[in-house]
């Protein structure tokens, strides 16, 4: 079998030079692309807290940590731990955000409607869904 | 110029291929729940500004409609539309003036009454009051209490005439709680529509609105599945349509280990308990969000023949069995995956 590019395809030589820079720059800038796109990707390592009207602010999960945010009613604790994030304690009535317990997947959310506050794992979110209707 | 020919080729089809447009989103605390806008535009500055100003639009109805914020224009219709002493409550004189805007949702709200048999009705306020879901002790009325509310729940006892309004009988008063969310939602869109954005998602909580496609392709709509948190009971692909559930999931509590939600039938004045979820696809989110609560408590037989009666709507029951039915014209645009 033949090495050779030429005789895989006969007509290669009526390319001109510009012609195999433009090929090369494409693909140079399509392997850029794929590359980074599905091996740079930040995929669930980090988390996305809001706290009321505030923009949300970025939290890493590589590194354990305990967050103290003030929400509406009062003070909600974040902790970050091994790659995952739970709200360990919070100011509200009925304490859903508590019991959600751990989350690491993107798309995956804590809300605590009363304390506004609401923490998302950042990332691509389930491909097989735009919203869930609940 | 024939050099750059292939270049300038190339360019184009990468602009064609939608590589140009990418997704915007912010999201908001608001109208008691999380909102989130998405949108797919091609220039970040104009899908920003369309996204802040439907935010913005968003925050004025719960202004307006809130029947917890003392100013609003619900709150005083609540307090204001009963005229005391008069004995002809009837007389224009004698009525309160609204707004055209709540009052053609006051219109949209009876109309849902009417396709409900009174299953759907804003004037439940009453029984709302005591039953204090929005508060933080969660107990069952006592009957005598909520038989006195009982009977100042009824839509016909809510008199709409030449834009103003009265009710007939002290201590009525009206909650949109049921369709408040849903007009919100259209109302973001029709900002969104007006900023020339063609592609987008209004989500408030569930209730969620999706304009046009996402790049190229239908969107795709999960329906929670009612008995397990966190599974899907399928997904629906739709496009320039509005989505809701209603779910005996939502807000509850045990009493004397019996559970009680939050999906109130204003003919008994107790949780309705014929349904586990409905989920109502429509054109518009009011009208979707009003008939999710309204067919909800009507149940499933009644219920799907009224789906299958409206133009334009759609829909999946699921019973208080767990049984899952579904309207005939959604057969073919929905993909469960726990149907059990």
């Amino acid at each position: 079998m033949s090495l050779l590019l030429r005789d895989w395809f006969p007509r290669l030589s009526m390319l001109t030079r510009n012609d195999r820079i433009l090929i090369f720059v494409l693909v140079a800038i399509a392997s850029f692309y794929f590359v980074r796109l599905f091996f740079v990707s930040n995929e669930g390592r980090e988390a996305l807290v809001k706290v009321g009207s505030n923009p949300p602010q970025k939290v890493s999960l590589e590194i354990n940590k305990r967050i103290n945010v003030e929400g509406e009613k009062g003070r909600v604790v974040i902790e970050v731990k091994e790659g995952r994030v739970r709200v360990v304690e919070s100011s509200c009535f009925q304490k859903i955000c508590v019991n959600t317990g751990w989350i690491n997947k993107p798309g995956q959310n804590i809300v605590c409607l009363p304390n506004k506050v609401l923490v998302t794992i950042e990332g691509k979110k389930s491909p097989t869904m735009d919203a869930v209707s609940y | 110029m024939k050099k750059f020919r292939a270049l300038i080729l190339v360019f184009l089809i990468f602009l064609m291929s939608g590589c140009g447009k990418r997704e915007y989103s912010k999201v908001e605390f608001l109208m008691d729940t999380v909102v989130e806008i998405r949108v797919h535009h091609k220039s970040k500055a104009e899908a920003e500004k369309a996204i802040n100003n439907s935010m913005e639009e968003m925050k004025r109805v719960e202004q307006k409609m809130s029947c917890f914020l003392p100013g609003s224009e619900v709150s005083r219709i609540n307090k204001e539309a009963f005229l005391e002493g008069k004995k002809t409550p009837l007389s224009a004189e004698r009525r309160l003036p609204v707004s055209d805007e709540l009052f053609s949702l006051l219109e949209k709200a009876v109309l849902l009454s009417e396709f409900t048999k009174g299953r759907f009705d804003i004037t439940i306020f009453p029984l709302w009051k005591i039953w204090k879901f929005e508060g933080e002790n969660l107990e069952v009325p006592e009957k005598v209490e909520i038989e006195r509310a009982l009977k100042l729940v009824n839509y016909h006892k809510m008199i709409l005439k030449s834009d103003k309004i009265s009710f007939a009988e002290k201590g009525m008063g009206i909650d949109l709680g049921g369709i408040a969310k849903g007009y919100a939602v259209d109302a973001a869109v029709r900002v969104l529509k007006k900023e020339n954005i063609n592609s987008a998602m209004v989500n408030a909580g569930g209730d969620i609105y999706v304009l046009g496609r996402k790049q190229g392709k239908p969107w795709r709509i999960g329906i929670r599945h009612p008995r397990r948190e966190g599974e899907i009971l399928g997904t629906i692909e739709v496009e320039d349509r509005a989505i809701v559930t209603s779910g005996d999931y939502e807000r509850f509590f045990f009493s004397e280990g019996k559970r009680y939600h939050h999906i109130i039938n204003p003919k008994t004045g107790y949780p309705a308990d014929e349904c586990q979820s409905v989920t109502i696809v429509a054109k518009e989110t009011t009208f979707a969000d009003g008939l999710a609560t309204g067919i909800f408590v009507l149940g499933p037989s009644e219920g799907m023949a009224l789906i299958e009666s409206l133009e334009g709507v759609e829909g999946v029951i699921v019973s208080k069995e767990g049984d899952v039915s579904t309207s005939s014209g959604l057969v073919s645009k929905i993909e469960y995956v726990n149907q059990k």
